[in-house]
């Protein structure tokens, strides 16, 4: 076993937790730089919190995948749909978001705390008016006759994009926290951290739209 | 003996009963409500299985005192098909999700992984608390399916649909099966937030000195379950999404068109039944191995404690289980060689299947290696792990003749299957869970459980498990297919009668040893012989720390590790153990 | 509750000194015994106990009954070695007083020889399996096969013959007619459309009736949920999927009647779900064609 405990240099959080190290002589010591203060915090290390987000985001798009290869088993996509205008309206709601959520994100690092609070209501609001674009999304396809159990490619439309929605209100949840926690109430690092989780968090519904969008709409 | 830093500030204790033992956010609390849970979902499972086991050596025969007890499962005394059906039904879904996939991993993990660390408690405590009450509520949910209009669902614990996915296509596929998704669901949801605290916990709390290499197998053990459960619970939910949208918001994602069921033309169409079994399988293969995982690091662990030396070819164990872990993806088809899936696709999925055989044997290789020169202490869970690797191989070497396609082609869906999967994943795990029940008694209680009912309880179990299921394999052999609620319908399954009365009887004694356990486990909560801190006198962390150890585990210091997990015998030194703590002079 | 009691009691201060479990000797004997009695007895079962494959009458069978040997045999090996082993470890190494064990952590270099062989002999398995597989199932049915379809519905088997003209007539769902089962019913179980001139000589039957040592093509299909055909006696079973046709084939050697039963769960009366295959000589078969094809 184990018995060299070479200190390790940095004293940075690492950002994988940890991480494997496959070096031959038992690897990772842990008498790294980080033994000196984390472990006695009661409350979670900062990089739990990303490391934490990174793990849902590669179950939740597990979730994702799952239902795309139904999608295609189904071969609902040769079924008819139509692809209404307002779609435009919500993604770009979605994109001016990412872009706000970016800027909170900068304004935090740069402590303008005003700044900050205004670009992550500016991102709120713009998730919000999605939600809302994505209920008028609904009610076009209804217009249409695409009710959820019309065909194959409606009724995996209504799940994606509600299945979609609802991880979106979980990130509204988060902000809406982050926004909303006295600064004084927790640790500079750990609001930055929770930040960046939730940013990354929103990145990624982000990213997941626009896969969505080309899946469900454009993908004939 | 340890050298310890770290001055910690001490956590605000809760000060109220429910705030202690109800919702509680200790880690250990925690890890003993998925215990029990686990124990009442063990007992429920069991008694089910004993009516499953009356039904089949005497079909014909009547029981009036049960009709009393289970009024609408009954008629005239005989036990209905559909309520045979619904006790399969309900059995497996209990065993695999409520004990299986509880006890194992959340239960043991929750409480030994962060003690074995070195940590104070889980990353996220509150989310610990939430994953105990959604697994619990989702145990009520699957329980309510027994008493609702219709009864349990009779689709087996693998619901394949169309029979699953329409209302009137039996008793019990009504509110029953609506019930048993619901609780599904709850339990994927459970499930993935276990397995980010279990990651994240692992890979940020680990103390000073405690390398991933230096890690317990156990702690690998729930660490790579918890990778397996993230990727495969989100696919089960979607399966079951899918289904209760096909059986309430008239979707038909697994209907074919023109399916016409009690005489009633099935609306809708276009769907596959297969994709259930694609999404069904890629997680219920995996599933299988999320049960195997921690149990075999629980055994590697047990195994060198007792064997008083080190685990033999630890980095193999643990590559092993990565491997099996990552391949487990990989082979979801060897359960569908004869669904109706391409027969090309069946080549690739075969030769997958029995490539991971291989780093399976070489975890056996290694159990043998750790014992051989050896000085091994015949305490009950030494028996108990020695018994899981009876029982492993046993099972596993029936894998491979089910991993051929063409003999898959005999024995799907026969009592073979039954036998595979009851003695390589069934009762294997449940020997892996008294090894630990037996091995931890004395640190989470503080008493040590008695070592002569232990000794017989183990005798009993091994000696019924085998009488149990190897004439299911010699059944399986014979062509006798499973899920029959009777034999008298065939004339090639009469004779195997005998063999059914021998199974009974057999399964009714080995239930009755389990008496001896409950009966050792209360008698030693209360009278048990005190335990000290180290009644194994073995090294890893959980040893160090008081018995039963106090909130916070260490005692306001954390420890520092300055070895490998499993130093026994250590030429030169002292004692026959080293201590993870003791520092190497 | 127990517990909020137990966390109260109070530790021994001291930790209690090892007593090693009493009688290691006997204990290691009777484990060692029990692992080799249990693996022989096991083993002695599946070689000779009454309980084996039925008989069978396909023609593909022998091929895989030998590949059943085949694989018995080397997991049979395998099997007893392990117990073998782990019965001469629990015996050999039991602990004795004041001896240590041997600080040995692993040995790479068998580790890799080991399982180097055992790769080697598992997929040596999964290849001449596939080959068994190869022959029967990704291959058509040679041309003049009798083509037959078999239609399954909650806890009835249907045969349907194509008739003189060697097609199929349309069938409709819609025109289901369970009540009516008799061979010559119209539209009958499996809804025959009467408008349909091709299904005018089509025969539909409870039984599976194919004729001795001639490739049998049969279509599995389903009205309802899936089940499974399944004949112990062909050594054969295939899902039969609503929504989908699949092809097997197969050719019976021995003249006789074998029960074919469901092996896919497929509701309450899963149990029940039996039909006959009858294996009739050449003669026999052209004659009850010609009985049940008038109508
Ligand atoms: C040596 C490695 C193994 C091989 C080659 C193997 C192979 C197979 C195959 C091919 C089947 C499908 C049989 C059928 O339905 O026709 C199967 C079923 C099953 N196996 Fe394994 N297996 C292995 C190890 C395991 C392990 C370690 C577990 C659990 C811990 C396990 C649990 C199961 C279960 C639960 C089923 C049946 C599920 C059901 O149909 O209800 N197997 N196995
Ligand atoms: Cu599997
Ligand atoms: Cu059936």
């Amino acid at each position: 076993m184990a018995t060299t405990l070479t200190p390790k240099q940095t004293d940075a959080p690492s950002t994988d937790g940890g991480g494997f190290d496959d070096v031959g002589d038992g690897g990772y010591g842990g008498d790294d730089g980080r033994g000196g203060g984390w472990s006695n915090e009661l409350t979670p290390p900062p990089e739990g919190y990303s490391l934490a987000i990174r793990l849902t985001i590669v179950s939740i798009t597990m979730l994702f995948l799952a239902l795309t290869s139904a999608y295609i088993f189904n071969r609902a996509r040769l079924q008819p749909l139509v692809t209404p205008r307002v779609l435009w309206v919500s993604t770009s709601f979605i994109l001016a978001s990412g872009v706000t959520m970016e800027l909170a994100r900068r304004a935090l690092r740069r402590r303008l705390e005003d700044r900050f609070r205004l670009w992550i209501s500016a991102t709120m609001l713009l998730g919000l008016c999605f939600l809302g674009a994505q209920i008028v999304l609904w009610k076009r396809l209804v217009a249409s006759g695409f009710y959820v159990n019309k065909n194959h490619h409606s009724g995996y439309a209504y799940i994606f994009t509600g299945l979609h929605g609802a991880h979106l209100i979980g990130g509204l949840i988060a902000l809406a926290y982050v926004m909303a926690r006295r600064p004084a109430s927790w640790t500079a690092v750990r609001r930055r951290v929770s930040v960046d989780a939730t940013a990354l968090y929103w990145h990624f519904l982000d990213g997941l739209w626009i896969y969505l969008l080309i899946l469900i709409f454009y993908w004939r | 003996m340890s050298e310890e830093i770290q001055a910690l500030p001490q956590i605000k204790k809760p000060a109220t009963f429910i705030g202690k033992y109800v919702f509680s956010r200790d880690h250990k609390i925690i890890g003993l409500q998925y215990f029990f849970l686990a124990l009442a979902a063990a007992l429920a499972g069991t008694l089910m299985s004993l009516l499953i086991r009356l039904r089949l050596a005497w079909p014909q025969e009547r029981w009036p005192l049960l009709e009393m007890i289970f009024p609408n499962g009954f008629s005239d005394g005989l036990m209905k098909p559909e309520f045979y059906l619904a006790m399969v039904t309900m059995h497996g879904t209990m065993m695999v999700f409520m004990v299986l996939s509880v006890a194992p991993q959340s239960a043991f993990g929750n409480y030994f992984l962060p003690i074995q660390i070195g940590a104070r408690e889980m990353v996220f405590p509150r989310l610990n608390m939430l994953s105990f009450w959604l697994t619990f509520a989702s145990f009520v949910v699957l329980i309510a399916a027994l008493f609702v209009a219709g009864g349990a669902p009779i689709g087996g614990w693998t619901f394949y649909p169309p029979l699953s996915a329409i209302a009137s296509a039996g008793p019990g596929q009504g509110a029953g099966a609506d019930l048993w998704l619901v609780s599904i669901g709850v339990f994927c949801l459970a499930a993935f937030l276990g397995s980010i605290n279990f990651i994240v916990t692992t890979l940020t709390r680990r103390t000073k000195g405690m390398s991933l290499m230096r890690m317990p197998l156990t702690c690998w053990g729930w660490f790579t379950t918890a990778c397996i459960s993230l990727l495969a619970f989100p696919v089960l939910l979607v399966a079951g999404l899918l289904l209760f949208l096909d059986r309430n918001f008239g979707m038909s994602f697994f209907k074919p068109a023109g399916l016409v069921v009690t005489g009633q033309v099935i609306e809708g169409g276009g769907g596959s039944p297969l994709l259930w079994q694609h999404l069904f399988w890629f997680f219920g293969h995996p599933e299988v191995y999320l049960v195997i995982i921690p149990v075999m690091g629980v055994i590697s662990h047990v195994m060198a404690t007792f064997a008083r030396k080190p685990v033999f070819g630890h980095r193999a164990m643990v590559t092993a289980m990565l491997a099996i872990g990552a391949l487990g993806f990989l082979i979801w088809g060897h359960h569908m060689f004869v669904s109706g899936m391409n027969p090309r696709l069946g080549l690739a999925f075969s030769v997958l299947t029995l490539v991971i055989g291989v780093p399976s044997a070489v975890k056996t290789f290694n159990w043998l290696g750790t014992l051989w020169g050896a000085r091994i202490r015949f305490t009950t869970p030494m028996l108990f792990a020695i018994g899981f690797v009876s029982l492993f191989v046993s099972g596993g070497v029936t894998g491979l003749v089910l991993g051929q396609m063409a003999l898959d082609m005999v024995f799907h869906d026969t009592y073979f299957v039954t036998g595979h999967f009851h003695m390589v994943m069934g009762v294997a795990a449940v020997f892996g869970i008294f090894a630990a029940t037996y091995y931890w008694f004395p640190k989470m209680f503080g008493r040590m459980m008695n070592e002569t009912m232990g000794k017989l309880h183990f005798w009993l179990t091994f000696a019924g498990v085998y009488a149990i299921f190897v004439p299911f394999h010699l059944l399986g052999i014979a062509g006798h297919p499973r899920r029959y609620a009777d034999t008298l319908w065939f004339d090639f399954l009469k004779p195997l009668e005998p063999l059914h009365i021998f199974i009974t009887i057999a399964a009714f004694v080995t239930a009755a040893a389990q008496l001896i356990f409950a009966g050792n486990f209360l008698l030693s909560l209360r009278k048990g012989a005190r335990a000290g801190d180290n009644p194994w006198e073995a090294t890893t962390l959980e040893w160090t720390v008081a018995t039963p150890p106090p909130m916070e585990n260490f005692a306001g210091r954390l420890p520092v590790v300055h070895r490998g997990p499993y130093e026994y015998s250590t030429p030169g030194a002292a004692k026959d153990y080293s201590m993870q703590t003791e520092s190497l002079d | 509750m127990k517990i909020c009691e137990l966390k109260l009691v109070i530790h021994s201060p001291l930790p209690t000194p090892h007593s090693p479990p009493p009688l290691p000797t006997l204990m290691s004997r009777l484990l060692a015994i029990a692992i080799w009695l249990t693996a022989i007895v096991t083993a002695g079962l599946f070689a000779w106990s009454k309980w084996r494959l039925p008989e069978s009458v396909a023609a593909h069978s022998a091929m895989i009954d030998h590949q059943f040997k085949i694989t018995l045999a080397v997991i049979g090996v395998g099997f007893l070695l392990a117990h073998a082993a782990l019965g001469y470890v629990v015996w050999r190494y039991r602990a004795k007083d004041g001896e240590r064990a041997s600080p040995s952590q692993g040995n790479a270099r068998v580790e890799f020889i080991l399982a180097g062989c055992v790769a080697v002999v598992f997929i040596a398995l999964a290849i001449t399996g596939q080959r068994v597989w190869a022959r029967l199932r990704l291959n058509q049915a040679p041309p003049g096969a009798v083509q037959i379809e078999a239609v399954a519905q909650q806890f009835v088997w249907n045969f349907r013959y194509p008739g003189p003209d060697g097609k199929f007539g349309r069938t409709d769902p819609r025109l289901y007619r369970d009540a009516d089962n008799s061979i010559g019913a119209r539209p009958g179980p499996l809804g025959l459309d009467p408008n349909d001139p091709l299904g005018k000589d089509d025969i539909v039957t409870p039984t599976l009736v194919a004729p001795a040592n001639r490739p049998i093509s049969l279509s599995l299909l389903s009205k309802d949920v899936i089940h499974d055909f399944y004949v112990p006696a062909l050594r054969m079973k295939q899902d039969a999927v609503p929504g989908m046709k699949i092809n097997i084939h197969f050719t019976a050697t021995r003249e006789g009647r074998y029960e074919i039963a469901c092996a896919e769960l497929c509701g309450q009366f899963h149990h029940q779900m039996r039909a006959y295959l009858d294996v009739k000589s050449p003669r026999d078969y052209e004659e009850w064609l010609k009985k049940n094809g008038k109508q």
